[in-house]
């Protein structure tokens, strides 16, 4: 939860005096401070003899140590080129590199800043892995880059067409850089906010990199009329937008004005920004920020007390689900209605109305077809709440129903029985214990509720359960949920990536989390192309056809079904990014015009139910604007299992073949 | 240091140092020295390593040859350390840069040895201030810094009239004013350029060169040539009426840190990132030839240079040694002040 907090520090151009720059920073309730390791114009051999005076910088006992480590962010001598033509530059400025990186080990600072200057990085990479690697503080490594190229501005000479190509070169230094040093997630950029303001896409993608922290120059702040430091509407958006995605503020260069102040805007700008609190979704979210999960398997494990309690607190979905439900008696009614005008007389042109003038002097035989109770079977019933859904939908549309809850966790079957005897007794509540999809039950359902999908749609087998849970359901019966379909879009995110790489540590190969889908609410992340549809089950399904045309039916006589499925998606690149896996999503028609949806465009409002997933891809693709990235996703079955395989081809690169035979996850029949 | 030298328990080591006040300077590193026609001259120091990374400047009147001196007094402190600094028409008014990015304008009364006193402090860089030339004496100065911006200001009222932000990418090590110009003046970069500007125009008028490494320091020889030294060592030299064409003249061992031409000479004395001294003649070939080399008078790095404005075989140097130094280049053996 730490973005409820903003947190600011103070770069110093120098530091003459450390003890009074930090109590002066610290004054003014800045966090901390950014500070040069070595005097930058300290310049020293580490080849000769001469000019080694023994220190290279000042005495560590100035600070006590818990300054050392949570008050400075160390910065590195701005003239460090490591990736320099000439070999001996390169090896001298290595000596001094590793000599401030050790330095700055010593001290245990938190963080340390380095400066990128072009795509040529391998060298400084290089340095800094090997630090990482040997290095056991947990020290990041804060990664400085401009938001726009200056030299590239002026070496295109043309002005009037703003041209991306500013914006995109400092973006290829830090994105080439974290290829480089594998997408560690010690490693974070820091990028300076600029005074003109770029195109709101180069925006964006920044807002996909692991932002650490923003550079605020003195110089993009103007003085109001009372005298005070302000920045522009554009810049004060930015900068919170900036903060929201846990960035934290570096107030930099020249004092042109009292630095106190301009904390001070800052923490107001934080305060006065739009109040989000009104989202259930975000306010839910908070503190689950890109925090990976594994998709839970509800069909081969039992849910616990407490996931049935925290998924029964959504607002909005059992809502949508009642209005369903009393959708479908209504129709069920009018149907019934109608068929029994047909049965009794043979007139071929009777409406509603008539038929309710009629209805009162109608014989016993139809009064009776009409007030059977409507058999509701709620599937997977849990602790009750569809059960509650649909007496509810019954009492609101006057209809009479007959409720069987069937559910296998004998957990859960226990708190049905406790419901169905204490507090639906007069009611007709039925509960079943069993498989949905090896039950027989008579009379067969008039309408079949269940609530069986999976961030990814049918990830947690809702199509299997529901196919082998038909036979329950009338000819002509009511499937809630009738259609659903998954779907996913391309996305940037290095976070992402590195967190699903490292999040099992005791799986025994780091691969095959990225061959699994991980339930997360992404927020550091980038969308590269359109969402787009991947796979859609309808229900009740149709079965397969043989090679004459005539559907497949079981030895229950059901439909056959076939739940595999293979779909080809395409995307064409908008601007150059490298893309770290796809978000995924889906939506749900209930019945009638009532959906649920996490697709971010037509999300259920306030429905907290679903993170969406994030499905990685081993190798992150580095895509040029106007290519076209091709993904294919397959869903697999055998008689045991379900899973998912994928793969991403973008021109003549591909990324291995993703879970082939499942191998890494499956979904558990 | 008054209370260091109590007995302090031995666990209190770290509390003690912490907390006790130093004197006010332990140890300097100078890093230039100019001086004026007047013979009086100008000596930044900094201190780079200690405690407190604060400067001084020293002004020291016109010394005979062959009086033996002691490092001057340190006539103005200063919060930060300072690069580079020049006297403004006479030698009781200098402006100096500073590590803060400040750049301040200090003058004293009649006489050198009164009190120094800060007219006027401007802080507008947003990295240390590490080069300065005047482009109109006693009126227009020119700085550039760590911020990669240059800066054109009036200092009579210490304003700045033209502010070239981004000048370079990184940072700008050296400006250097186009002789027989007031407006025409180069810089040098970490970001391998040098590159020209006219102080009327907004954007450079070319880029001089594309180095393959970061530029260090720049000179004008003369209204067309450059002479200019790199990270790697490498001393070139570029024709402003042959741009993009750089000739190596010759390479050191170690970074090029400064280059002083004398005036109305074609000699050139150069200074690295190490304690050796080497003086050149440049003859119409350009070719270097070496007159002399010295790499005794001071242990540690050579930092500023400046030659005599009487004796035209006289050169003064100061180093990081905290020593002043007086070669004679005419003969081959330098004397020591």
């Amino acid at each position: 939860m730490s973005h409820h907090e903003i947190s600011c520090g103070l770069e110093y151009i120098t530091t003459p005096n450390l003890q009074e720059c930090l109590s002066e920073a610290l004054q003014s309730s800045y966090a901390f401070i950014v500070m040069p390791i070595v005097h930058p114009r300290f310049r020293r051999s580490h080849q000769s003899s001469v000019g080694t005076v023994g220190g290279f910088s000042r005495s560590d006992m100035l600070l006590a140590s818990q300054d050392w480590n949570s008050r400075i962010v160390g910065k590195l001598s701005h003239y460090l080129d490591l990736d320099s033509e000439s070999p001996i530059i390169r090896q001298r400025h290595e000596d001094c590199l590793n000599e401030e990186l050790t330095y700055s080990r010593g001290l245990g600072l938190p963080a340390v800043m380095l400066s990128l200057h072009s795509t040529n990085v391998s060298n400084l990479a290089r340095n800094v892995l090997s630090y990482l690697d040997t290095s056991h503080h947990p020290t990041l490594i804060w990664s400085y880059v401009p938001m726009f190229c200056q030299r590239t501005l002026r070496d295109q000479e043309s002005e009037e067409n703003e041209n991306i190509e500013v914006w995109d070169e400092p973006w290829r230094w830090w994105s080439t850089f974290h290829e480089r040093i594998n997408w560690d997630k010690r490693v974070g950029v820091v990028v300076e906010i600029p005074a003109n303001l770029p195109p709101q896409e180069i925006l964006k993608r920044w807002l996909g990199e692991p932002i650490k922290a923003i550079v605020v120059p003195t110089s993009l702040f103007h003085n109001n009329k009372k005298g005070y430091p302000v920045l522009s509407r554009a810049h004060q958006q930015l900068v919170v937008e900036m903060i929201e995605h846990e960035a934290q503020v570096i107030v930099s260069g020249a004092r042109r004005s009292n630095i106190e102040y301009y904390l001070q805007y800052l923490y107001r700008l934080w305060k006065k920004r739009p109040y989000i609190a009104d989202d259930p979704m975000l306010s839910y979210a908070k503190g689950w920020e890109d925090y990976l999960q594994i998709p839970l398997q509800p069909l081969a494990d039992n849910l616990d007390t407490h996931t049935y309690n925290v998924f029964e607190k959504d607002p909005i979905k059992y809502d949508q689900y009642q209005k369903a439900i009393a959708q479908a008696l209504t129709d069920i009614q009018k149907k019934r209605k109608g068929e029994s005008i047909n049965n009794e007389s043979l007139s071929a042109s009777t409406d509603i109305i008539n038929s309710d003038t009629k209805e009162s002097g109608q014989g016993d035989n139809a009064l009776k077809e009409i007030d059977k109770a409507i058999t509701v079977m709620v599937l997977g019933a849990g602790r009750g709440p569809l059960v509650r859904a649909t007496l509810n939908a019954a009492d609101i549309t006057q209809s009479k129903v007959k409720v069987v809850a069937v559910e296998k966790n004998p957990c859960a079957v226990v708190v049905l029985t406790a419901l169905a005897k204490e507090v639906w007794h007069n009611r007709d509540v039925t509960v079943i214990p069993g498989d949905m999809r090896q039950i027989n039950l008579s009379p067969k359902a008039d309408i079949i509720v269940s609530e069986l999908l999976g961030s990814w749609g049918d990830n947690e087998l809702s199509p299997e359960c529901l196919d082998g849970a038909a036979g329950l359901l009338k000819s002509a019966g009511i499937s809630i949920p009738r259609e659903y379909s998954s779907y996913v879009a391309p996305i940037s995110s290095a976070r992402l990536w590195a967190a699903a790489k490292v999040a099992n540590v005791t799986s025994c190969q780091m691969e095959k989390n990225l061959e699994t889908l991980w339930v997360v609410y992404m927020q550091n992340k980038h969308d590269i192309g359109e969402i787009k549809p991947v796979f859609t089950f309808e229900h009740p399904a149709k079965g397969v056809k043989d090679h004459k045309g005539k559907e497949v039916l079981d030895y229950r006589g059901l439909p056959v079904t076939d739940n595999r499925r293979s779909t080809v998606l395409s995307w064409e690149v908008k601007q150059d990014n490298v893309m770290h896996g796809f978000g995924g999503y889906f939506d749900c028609l209930l019945y009638g015009k009532e959906m649920i949806s996490i697709v971010p465009s037509t999300h259920s409002p306030g429905m907290i139910s679903w993170f969406p997933v994030f499905i990685p891809i081993k190798t992150p693709l580095r895509v040029k604007k106007g290519e076209t990235i091709k993904a294919t996703f397959w869903r697999c079955r055998n008689p045991r299992k379900v899973w998912y395989e994928w793969i991403v081809e973008v021109g003549i690169r591909a990324t291995p073949m993703h879970n082939n035979n499942g191998r890494s996850s499956e979904m558990l029949l | 240091m008054e209370n260091c030298n109590k007995i302090i328990p031995p666990h209190l080591n770290a509390e003690a140092y912490r907390t006790c006040i130093p004197e006010i300077n332990t140890r300097s590193y100078f890093d230039y020295i100019h001086i004026n026609a007047e013979g009086t001259s100008l000596i930044g120091c900094s201190e780079l390593t200690g405690r407190n990374w604060n400067g001084a400047v020293s002004v020291c009147s016109k010394w005979s040859d062959k009086k033996s001196r002691m490092p001057p007094k340190k006539d103005i402190d200063l919060t930060s350390g300072s690069a580079d600094g020049c006297f403004i028409d006479s030698s009781y008014k200098v402006l100096l840069g500073e590590d803060s990015g400040a750049l301040s304008i200090w003058s004293t009364a009649v006489n050198a040895w009164d009190n120094w006193i800060e007219e006027m402090s401007v802080a507008e860089h947003d990295g240390a201030v590490l080069a300065l030339d005047c482009l109109v004496p006693g009126q227009e100065y020119v700085t550039v810094g760590e911020d990669g911006n240059m800066k054109v200001w009036d200092i009579s009222d210490l304003i700045c009239v033209r502010n070239y932000v981004g000048a370079h990418s990184r940072a700008i090590y050296d400006v250097s004013v186009r002789p027989q110009s007031d407006a025409n003046l180069a810089t040098g970069s970490l970001d391998y350029y040098a590159s020209l500007w006219d102080h009327n125009i907004a954007k450079p008028v070319l880029d001089l060169a594309k180095n393959d490494c970061g530029i260090r320091c720049l000179q004008w020889l003369d209204e067309n040539r450059l002479f200019f030294g790199d990270e790697a060592g490498a001393l070139s030299m570029i024709d402003v009426r042959t741009p993009k064409h750089v000739t190596k003249l010759t390479e050191f061992p170690a970074p090029v840190h400064k280059i002083c031409c004398q005036s109305g000479s074609d000699r050139v004395s150069v200074c690295c990132d190490n304690n050796v001294l080497s003086v050149y003649e440049f003859d119409e070939d350009c070719k270097l030839k070496m007159i002399y080399e010295n790499s005794r008078l001071h242990n540690n790095n050579i930092r500023g240079m400046a030659w005599d404005v009487e004796d035209k075989n006289v050169l003064h140097t100061v180093g990081w040694d905290s020593e002043i130094r007086v070669h004679n280049i005419g003969s081959a053996d330098p004397r020591v002040c």
